[in-house]
């Protein structure tokens, strides 16, 4: 992306200076500390811009009409909600973070338990109780099974066969299984690890990879994996292949199976949803998974749990 | 993560989700009560010529009809946010006959003059002057008070340019700000990626 003109004036410093700041305001960067070489604007910008983000907060705290009556009735009038096809139970699990849904579907004959948000709940030890927080890792999830990396090959987005046992030796890797026409959890999956990976010293973070698995790969060709991961990070891994390979990856890491979910509009075309598991798996360097984490973990949790692994030489038990 | 933080969890607003997908009127009102706020506020900023009150009522009839297609995920305000972003850039698309691919066209409002400070209302006219794209992600990070990466993922763009439209979204406005204490220098010249725009039907 191409540099924009400040709308102040001052140098490349100055804007970089109070990005930094910027950031730092909204508790998204670290304190930038004194601006470069004393420069007195930049030091002058700091007072205002606090005093302006705390207005907004203010206004923005400000009553705002109730539409709850209006929404209600006009959601009432519409019909029943859109709702996948096969969609035989919908209850939440329990009252925990993340709540799952589960669904009985068909998948290639066979009945099998999927979930839009699914965890290998079998393999987990919730370490701490209830609350699903893990006191060696907070915002992550230990599994007393350790997953070994599928030895599945699919096309990587420069059109090569790549092995994900193979690629995942050696470093540490981050797994999802997603899709790019994703509204929801993937794009904030993908953001979420670039973010992380941001927050890592830089000796940890060349050890670790990123890679995203397509469960679409209808729609999502290495091209069109390739741009959508660019927009998070460019280094970040895509592969794609036949679904069956595909499933045989996800059933080997205890994930559902994925599935396309045909709209209920009566779309036709190519708009539809894919159904696939909501977290990411961390593969240690010995080619095993013992940690993941879903959406609502924060980027400096992710980042903290990878530091600790390096630390620990990438033993995961404490 | 909104700015009012007395509301429901996240885990309890995917719950109520969930639960009204699956016929809970409760659960239906309460997952409205907690969410209208940020969705309405982003519409209002992001299409100011049209009512708001409408905007909101289609974004949530659109979330209805693809709430089986929301994924157990636990920002439910994210997934609505998604949804409010494609109806209001239809609602620009449409004043200003100029839709964009992926994201908000400009609009004769934000562009097409430099906004005189001190004519402007409040706070949050002068944050309806901001070039589109950069309204967005302070919109998003400092009114609904999302992360930058949720705002990313939103705006379906990178974190990177997040952090500088929300820069730049800043200084923007504290610079009309001070113009604003000082009669000596009004009505800077807007400066922004895009060039401005020509006279349109927009209201």
């Amino acid at each position: 992306m191409g540099h924009e003109s400040y709308p102040l004036s001052g140098t490349e410093d100055c804007a970089d200076y109070r990005e930094r700041m910027s950031c730092f305001l909204d508790g998204e960067g670290p304190d930038p500390g004194p601006p470069h070489e004393g420069c007195a604007a930049c030091a002058a910008w700091t007072g205002p811009a606090r005093l302006l983000q705390d207005a907004i907060r203010a206004s923005a705290a400000g009553p705002e009409p109730d539409l709850s009556d209006r929404l209600l009735g006009a959601i009432t009038a519409s019909g029943p909600p859109g709702r996948p096809r096969g969609w035989h139970s919908r209850s939440t699990i329990g009252a925990a973070a993340g709540a799952a849904v589960a669904a009985i579907v068909l998948v290639g004959g066979a009945t099998v338990l999927a979930s839009h948000h699914a965890r290998p709940a079998a393999q987990v030890s919730q370490v701490a109780g209830s609350s699903g927080q893990n006191p060696n890792y907070p915002g992550l999830v230990q599994s007393s099974a350790a997953y070994p990396e599928p030895d599945v090959t699919l096309t990587d987005t420069s059109n090569q066969p790549l092995n994900l046992a193979a690629v995942s030796r050696g470093h540490i890797t981050l797994v999802y299984f997603g899709y790019t026409h994703c509204t929801d959890v993937c794009p904030t999956d993908m953001a979420l690890d670039a973010a992380a990976l941001s927050e890592l010293p830089a000796p940890v973070a060349k050890d670790v990879q990123v890679v995203f698995v397509t469960a679409d790969p209808n729609r999502d060709s290495p091209s069109v994996i390739r741009q959508w991961l660019d927009r998070f990070n460019s280094s970040f891994i895509g592969l794609t292949g036949p679904i069956s390979v595909i499933h045989q990856a996800e059933a080997e890491l205890d994930m559902p199976l994925s599935y396309a979910e045909r709209g209920t509009s009566g779309n036709s075309s190519g708009d539809y949803q894919v159904v696939h598991a909501g977290y990411t798996l961390i593969f240690t360097p010995d080619g095993k998974a013992h940690l993941f984490y879903e959406s609502t973990a924060r980027p400096s949790q992710v980042a903290a749990a990878l530091e600790k692994l390096a630390q620990r030489g990438f033993q995961v038990a404490s | 993560m909104s700015a009012s933080s007395d509301g429901p969890t996240r885990a309890e607003l995917t719950a109520a989700a969930l639960a009204a997908g699956a016929g809970d009127q409760k659960a239906l009102r309460t997952l409205l009560t907690a969410t209208q706020g940020p969705v309405r506020r982003f519409c209002a900023h992001m299409v100011p010529g049209e009512d708001a009150d409408d905007l909101t009522q289609e974004t949530f009839l659109r979330a209805w009809r693809s709430l089986g297609g929301f994924r157990g995920d636990s920002s439910v305000t994210t997934w609505l946010l998604t949804i409010a972003r494609r109806v209001c850039i239809e609602a620009v698309g449409r004043a200003a006959r100029r839709p964009r691919a992926n994201g908000f066209p400009a609009t004769p409002n934000s562009q097409a003059m430099a906004p005189d400070p001190s004519a402007a209302q409040d706070l949050g006219d002068l944050i309806n002057r901001l070039d589109p794209d950069r309204r967005e992600a302070f919109v998003l990070t400092q009114i609904i008070g999302l992360s930058y990466a949720e705002t990313a993922a939103v705006a379906e763009t990178e974190l990177g340019t997040v952090r500088s439209r929300v820069a730049r979204a800043r200084a923007q406005l504290l610079e009309w700000l001070a113009s604003a204490d000082d009669p000596g220098q009004k009505n800077p010249p807007a400066t922004g990626t895009d060039p401005p725009v020509g006279p349109t039907n927009h209201p």
